[in-house]
């Protein structure tokens, strides 16, 4: 076995160990809450003894803690997810989509939305960010590198709700371009224009979040290279600087970016959350904080398991990039 | 004195030190900019009681400043008997609010105007040009019913039933089609006497929806005539076509006594049954109402017969009492009862203050009594009540004369006494002429007397202990210019979003005007304070407005920067203290410590953070201290890692071995060696944690996970969203300041950051 096989195998079963970790303590804080799902339920008092203790025993409230723990383990390594407590349906059909068997309608999986919305957006950053930042890089100090520099910073440490509440108050009800909520187009499916419409905006937002961080990321990187003597030779040799920014220098500034892009795609899905609440994007975020809210714990499990597996697999992805294109990583 | 030579050296060392870095510091423009905006938010937390225009955290704004007190009033001709103005309402549909759709205004001479609403954010309440339609004379007790979404009247002999139709949007009514086409049920005798009309909508006596209404009349004053139609539609079981059945049936029955007040008709929701209440001479009657059903389908389809009930004889020490006039004859909901369904106490009012409450099930008397005030005006020697109005819930108001004046007075019909040790009463100009419907959204009764005043009562509710209950006292807070031509009306609720309700009256004054207003001064309504205005109640200052509950926004911007340094500086000092306190022990020991630390880092580090801080928040509940630890605990991990890498390339400097050979023991080395040497990259981290902090602790508060009790920016912006005021352009400022501020106070924190950046890693300079 050569030694990129064993560094995958050892980084594989370290996920593995990960992913258990925090499956157990997903676990763990949900069984802390002081509020347990059935209490809401059971509030109507036209519920029967009996009807209770069925409604426990449906729940898995009957059990003890290590046979709720185990099953929880088992239903979520074989993406058993059950049904939802407050609608019924099944989770995995949220989750991933098909045909509602009680509406006859179409769901679209709430997963593939998301990776639809956040994939674009981290792609886009990535590209817009490189080209930014190898520039501004190349026109170091200059009044546009400053002003970019200054721009990126404030969009850096903006609250992205926030940047979404002024879109959609400007862009949404002033203007009436785009729909004040981005749900409505789930009648029209994918290949529509108000899905575009409705993509517009949470794209923006999150786009102008994270180009900041990316443009700063491709700077530095720019800088590093910059003050290598290749660059110094290329330039001596009276190269065009076209060809020296994007052929020498931005090329090899861009190995940083390539494995911070993986890691980026699965952690922007998780922080995510808020963007999605504030546009009212049918996601994975947005259906976790409501499931949240109604103790609706499949939902809960589902939404955090499919969350930490993004965020795994981009990691384990990025340790297996890195390790094919920088060899030191691989000997450690 | 060696001891004072060494401390002289350490104050010239740190002197000296802290002398190099801020040079190095000053070279950064932006770190100077950040250290700038820090300080102008330290100055705010600081000193928050102090900066100008700011009140007290708790500081609400009084009603009047907060709430629009919106009128309107349309020009209209003189020559017409105007009849009080009629609100259309949007229909009821789940999840979706009632509103004003237009004011119906009509004359007994035939003509009739139609005001189709115009709403919009900034004017609450504004009507459209009229539409001109006619009106079969002498109509009298126009009335909309909202679950049948029809418009009734009668004129001497004749009910009127309109239909209302609305718009695809259900909020605009169809100008063209209203007023046009009535169904017309005509009487054998001119109706004297009219009950209130029941607007009942059923949906489970059959599969579909079934909408009844009944209404009462009196011919000959011996004779009753109930009323009832009924309009709906249902699903056939078997072919599941649809049925629409409709039908108005009328069912004559004669009294033995002669009728003397107006009648009450009312359902009971438990067994389905009719009802009606008749006040006559002798007895006051009540007959349940049989009504004939569809064999097939179940709807209703006719009145079989009605059945007497019970009577009952007023009769006070042997003295038989009668009510004192049409409208002294009641129902009442009593609100403690909690077996109580439908109206189960009736109030009769007779001359002499006498006053009779009996079961409306069983006819048994509750008491009998001669009502009093307790006259707090010694001015006041009697008061004689001539007419009862009742609520919609459970109080009835007494309208009567005293030698001041006209009284109205709250009565509680469970204990047949006036409300509050029978302080409960107001004395009014001119003789009450009207009371209006009560106004459940804001705990307002509209009272017209014949001098053209109007009073605008206002509950005020406090829990008395030993009754248990709330007491209601009555406050006059509102007159008409320009007289009063017809009595003033209640006209509906306008509810702008799901928790907040605008009530309005309208009526006809002398000045041949419409008038409208919305019940202003009670928890209605409401426009937020717009930035650099002045309450138009307190006059008070709102630098920035307020928000939809009265809190000063700029004081709220103001005290909220204490909550964001506490909970950026803490958690950013605890996480980085934790952060390299586990950094350098791991890195320094080595072995399997440091295999645990770095293997738990790492899970942290892949932890999904804000998704597991909310999980985390929901846990331990919202409170200031708990996101500070929530923020920690994901916090440090970062920081242990980036110490450990530089305690292990400073474990291996010859200094080191210079210590070791020395004989300094680990904790010497680590404290004096190592620790001096990781501080300005702990100083650096904790101002990048800062930034952080600040944001998580923003996104928590907006995701309504914030402490409750404090005032957070995040917390503005999640009250903002509730209150769906996102578009509301009064709150600008609202919408705009406190993202403003969190971007600004998290950038300070990050450009100083970075200038420390600079100071640490030279290799970052001149970039």
């Amino acid at each position: 076995m050569g030694p990129l096989a064993v560094y995958t195998i050892k980084r594989f079963i370290q996920i593995i160990i990960t992913l258990i970790v925090i499956m157990t303590l997903i676990f763990v804080l949900l069984e802390a809450l002081p509020a347990k799902p059935y209490m809401l339920l059971m509030q109507s008092p036209n519920l029967t003894q009996q009807q209770k203790e069925a409604m426990i025993h449906q729940m898995g409230y009957d059990k003890g803690v290590w046979q709720r723990y185990e099953i929880y383990m088992i239903n979520m390594f074989t993406f058993n997810f059950g049904r939802s407590f407050s609608t019924g349906l099944n989770v995995s059909l949220l989750l991933f989509g098909g045909y509602n068997p009680h509406t006859h309608q179409y769901i679209y999986g709430r997963v593939w939305n998301t990776l639809i919305l956040f994939g674009l957006a981290t792609i886009l950053s990535y590209l817009i960010g490189y080209l930014l930042g190898a520039i501004i890089a190349w026109k170091r100090g200059s009044l546009v590198d400053s002003g970019t520099v200054v721009g990126s910073l404030v969009f850096y440490n903006m609250p992205s709700f926030w940047l979404g509440l002024i879109f959609i108050w400007i862009f949404a009800y002033q203007l009436g371009w785009f729909p004040l909520a981005a749900n409505g187009w789930m009648k029209y499916g994918y290949f529509s224009i108000e899905f575009v419409k409705a993509l517009i905006m949470p794209l923006t937002v999150l786009l102008l979040i994270s180009l900041a961080g990316t443009t700063l990321l491709m700077r530095t990187s720019m800088l590093d290279v910059m003050g290598e003597e290749y660059i110094v030779t290329a330039k001596a040799k009276g190269l065009p600087e076209r060809t020296v920014l994007f052929k020498h220098a931005a090329r090899n500034a861009l190995l940083p970016l390539v494995t911070s892009f993986v890691i980026a795609l699965a952690f922007t899905v998780a922080g995510g959350v808020i963007t999605e609440q504030v546009f009212t994007y049918p996601g994975v975020g947005l259906l976790y904080i409501q499931a949240l809210t109604q103790l609706d714990f499949p939902i809960v499990y589902a939404t955090l398991y499919i969350i930490t597996l993004l965020v795994l697999s981009g990691n384990f992805i990025a340790d297996i990039l890195y390790g094919i294109l920088d060899p030191r990583v691989r000997v450690q | 004195m060696a001891s004072s030579m060494k401390w002289d050296e350490i104050k010239r060392s740190i002197k000296r030190s802290v002398k190099t870095n801020w040079n190095l510091f000053k070279q950064s423009k932006l770190g100077l900019v950040g250290l700038g905006i820090i300080t102008f938010f330290v100055i705010l937390a600081v000193f928050a009681p102090i900066i100008p225009y700011t009140y007290s955290v708790d500081y609400l704004a009084p009603a009047g400043d907060l709430f629009e007190i919106d009128n309107y009033t349309a020009p209209i001709p003189s020559h017409h008997q105007w009849a009080p103005p009629v609100s259309i309402l949007t229909p009821q549909q789940m999840g979706k609010p009632t509103r004003v759709a237009g004011i119906w205004l009509y004359s007994q001479d035939g003509t009739g105007y139609f005001y189709p609403r115009n709403f919009s954010y900034s004017q609450l309440y504004r009507l459209k040009t009229p539409v001109e339609k006619t009106v079969p004379k002498n109509m009298t007790h126009m009335e909309y019913l909202l679950n049948n979404k029809k418009l009734v009247g009668f004129d001497k002999d004749t009910f009127y039933i309109y239909s209302v139709n609305f718009m695809p949007n259900e909020m605009d009514v169809d100008v063209n089609s209203f007023m046009e086409n009535p169904e017309k049920v005509h009487f054998a005798h001119p109706m004297s006497y009219v009950s209130n009309i029941w607007d009942y909508n059923i949906t489970d006596r059959t599969s579909g929806t079934v909408d009844s209404v009944i209404a009462m009349a009196t011919g000959d004053n011996k004779t009753v005539s109930v009323m009832i139609w009924v309009y709906g539609k249902v699903k056939d079981p078997i072919t599941f076509m649809t049925i629409h059945y409709h039908g108005v049936y009328i069912y004559n029955f004669t009294v033995n006594s002669t009728i003397i007040a107006n009648p009450s008709v009312d359902f009971n929701y438990r067994n389905g049954q009719h009802w009606v209440i008749v006040p006559t001479e002798d007895y006051i009657y009540r007959y349940d109402v049989n009504l004939a059903y569809n064999g097939t389908y179940g709807y209703i389809d006719g009145i079989s017969g009605v059945r007497k009930v019970w009577e009952y004889s007023m009769t006070h020490n042997g003295e038989k009492y009668v009510p004192v006039s049409p409208s002294s004859v009641s129902l009442v909901y009593p609100k403690s009862d909690q077996a109580a369904v439908g109206k189960d106490i009736l109030v009769a009012l007779c001359k002499d203050n006498q006053m009779f409450g009996l079961y409306t099930k069983n006819g048994t008397e509750i008491w009998n009594t001669t009502v009093a005030i307790n006259p707090q005006d010694a001015r006041i020697h009697y008061v004689d009540f001539t007419s009862l109005y009742p609520s919609v819930r459970d109080y009835v108001i007494l309208a009567g004369k005293s030698n001041l004046g006209s009284v109205v007075a709250e009565f509680d019909p469970r204990l047949g006494e006036i409300m509050n040790n029978k302080t409960s009463y107001l004395t009014l100009r001119g003789d009450v002429n009207y009371v209006s419907r009560y106004d459940l959204g804001s705990h307002t009764y509209y009272v017209s007397t014949t001098e053209g005043y109007i009073y605008q009562l206002n509950e005020s509710f406090y829990t008395d202990i030993t009754q248990g209950y709330k007491v209601v006292g009555l406050a006059k807070s509102f007159s008409v210019l320009g007289g009063v031509a017809t009595p003033v009306v209640f006209l509906g609720n306008t509810i702008i979003n799901t928790n907040l309700v605008g009530a309005y009256m309208g009526v006809v004054t002398k000045q041949d005007t419409l008038y409208l207003q919305a019940s202003g001064g009670t928890r209605i309504p409401t426009i937020v304070i717009p930035p650099f205005s002045y309450g138009r109640q307190s006059h008070n200052f709102y630098l920035l407005g307020s928000d939809y509950e009265g809190h000063d926004v700029w004081t709220w911007l103001v005290y909220g920067s204490r909550t964001s340094l506490l909970v950026g500086l803490t958690a950013a000092v605890i996480s980085v203290l934790v952060g390299t306190f586990i950094g350098i022990i791991s890195g320094f020991y080595g072995g399997w410590i440091d295999t645990l630390v770095m293997r738990i880092v790492d899970i942290i580090l892949t932890l999904p953070s804000l998704v597991i801080m909310l999980l985390m928040a929901s846990v331990l509940g919202p409170n200031i201290w708990n996101i500070v630890l929530i923020i920690a605990v994901l916090g440090w991990a970062g920081i242990a890692r980036v110490i450990r890498a530089v305690t292990l390339s400073l474990k291996n400097r010859p200094f080191m071995d210079a210590a070791r050979i020395a004989g300094a023991s680990n904790a010497r080395m680590i404290t004096v060696h190592i620790f001096p040497n990781v501080l300005p990259l702990t100083f650096l981290y904790m101002t990048f944690g800062v930034s952080g902090a600040i944001l998580s602790e923003a996104a928590l508060a907006f995701l309504g996970l914030g402490d409750p009790n404090s005032v957070s920016w995040g917390m503005m912006l999640q009250y903002l969203r509730m209150y769906g005021q996102q578009t509301n352009p009064n709150a600008w400022a609202w919408l705009i300041m406190p993202g403003v501020f969190i971007t600004l106070i998290s950038l300070a924190f990050y450009l100083v950051g970075r200038a420390f950046d600079e100071i640490v890693n030279p290799r970052l300079r001149k970039r």
